[in-house]
């Protein structure tokens, strides 16, 4: 798994730490159940703070793309089609930073997203779950 | 160095031990006890005792096993570097049995009761560590290799931004390792309870130096390239950033290029050998080789490369 971090950047270290493990959970080349770095030696290899790293790791958890337990550190969550799900929250930050670059509000954003939607064909059972065929 | 050639040489050694002990037997035979003192304690005194012929014929018996085993391993090893490592240890090994066998039975030359042989054991040893020592050396300059291939492709490199931050880490879980580790652990602490205690202890000992390893991070980073387990802190093979010149992934054999798994040390060459395949190879200042099997390595080798030549031009914008 690779982590590059640019501390220059407008995005907060953290959410861009949160990207690169998503971006490999995305890829594949972090598997489900596969145990992330631990924390501490992700903040000594990139000479950043241990809760910066925590951050990242939280807005992960959030995202239900990994499990934090105490003593057992994060686990790639093993739910079926969950590199799916990385690649669909991924376009997700893609989009909203699209959106901020023309000038968006977040109002406007939810509202186009909200049209979209509604011009969508109705999600059914059998949609998700040939997403999950796909996966394995 | 061909499959026969390897063979021949990594076979040659036990040869000579099994002719050299038949010879001094024949030669003593007259000389020596029906039953002779074939094993001995820590004293020197005799403490295991076999009849003449059974103890001539097990003798040759274990050379030619031995002998066996190190030539079918050399020609398993499809590479130089691997099969001339077997070939001088193999040697080395011929040189030791045959010593042992052919001092036991010049002991037991000219002694009427076989528990009166002697064999002053720290003497031997002293004579061995010498004798092994050269002749595996004799044997690893007699196979050695022509120069190893230079790579055909341009390494990769990631190029980084002025500041950017990067760290690429994977984990390598040889389950084939942390099996037997375990039950070799295991069985060991049976002994250990319930046998005797010397048999139980090395094999605890056994089990436990090899769980370590079954479960490795490779972390590439600011600092160089770091192995350590995954269980426990130490040990832990750390390469700093200042000593590497250049990295790349390689793909390897474990008995070829090193003589077998586990951490293999070669002359410039060292590595953490867990499977065969694709691995991450680091080549330091000194100009030795760090080789770490792990996979997506050509990732790792283009961090470290990208970090190697920030890191020189830095150092160079700096003086």
């Amino acid at each position: 798994m690779l982590i590059r971090v640019l501390p220059g950047s407008p995005v907060p270290l953290g959410e861009q730490i949160a990207a690169c493990v998503r971006g490999a959970i995305a890829d594949g080349s972090a598997a489900p159940g596969e145990r992330l770095p631990p924390a501490r030696q992700v903040a000594a290899s990139l000479n950043v703070n241990v809760h910066t790293v925590l951050r990242g790791y939280q807005r992960l958890r959030d995202e239900g793309l990994i499990e934090l337990r105490r003593g057992r550190g994060a686990v790639v969550t093993t739910a079926p089609g969950i590199a799916h799900r990385a690649r669909l929250t991924d376009a997700v930050h893609g989009l909203v930073a699209q959106a901020r670059e023309l000038g968006l509000s977040g109002e406007e954003l939810l509202a186009l997203v909200r049209d979209g939607l509604a011009g969508a064909p109705a999600a059914t059972a059998e949609g998700s779950g040939s997403a999950d065929e796909a996966e394995k | 160095m061909n499959v026969v050639r390897r063979c021949v040489l990594t076979a040659a050694p036990f040869g000579v031990a099994a002719g050299a002990y038949a010879a001094v037997f024949r030669a003593g035979h007259d000389r020596l006890p029906d039953r002779m003192a074939t094993h001995f304690s820590l004293d020197g005194t005799a403490d295991g005792f076999m009849g003449r012929t059974a103890a001539l014929w097990s003798g040759v018996g274990v050379i030619c096993g031995v002998g066996v085993l190190f030539t079918v391993l050399a020609a398993v090893a499809m590479k130089g570097a691997g099969a001339r490592l077997t070939a001088a240890v193999g040697a080395g090994t011929a040189v030791l049995i045959g010593y042992a066998l052919i001092a036991t039975v010049v002991a037991d030359t000219g002694v009427d009761d076989p528990a009166d042989a002697r064999l002053p054991l720290w003497h031997l040893a002293v004579l061995l560590v010498f004798v092994v020592a050269a002749t595996g050396a004799l044997v690893w300059w007699l196979a050695r290799t022509g120069p190893r291939p230079a790579p055909a492709s341009a390494p990769p490199s990631l190029p980084l931004a002025e500041g950017e931050m990067a760290a690429w880490t994977r984990t390598v879980v040889t389950r084939a390792l942390l099996i037997p580790a375990g039950a070799v652990a295991l069985a060991g602490l049976g002994t250990l309870l319930f046998g005797p205690w010397q048999v139980g202890l090395p094999l605890v000992a056994l089990g436990l130096a090899c769980a370590p390893i079954a479960a490795v991070r490779v972390t590439v980073d600011r600092r160089g390239l770091t192995v350590t387990s995954t269980l426990v802190p130490r040990p832990r093979l750390h390469v700093p950033l200042d000593g590497i010149t250049d990295a790349d992934s390689t793909r390897i054999d474990a008995m070829g290029d090193f003589g077998g798994w586990g951490y293999r040390i070669l002359p410039h060459r060292r590595g953490l050998v867990l499977r065969s395949g694709e691995a991450l190879s680091v080549r330091t200042v000194k100009g030795r080789d760090y080789v770490v099997t792990v996979d997506d390595a050509t990732t790792a080798a283009a961090l470290l490369n990208g970090l190697v030549a920030r890191h020189v031009g830095e150092r160079a914008a700096g003086c």
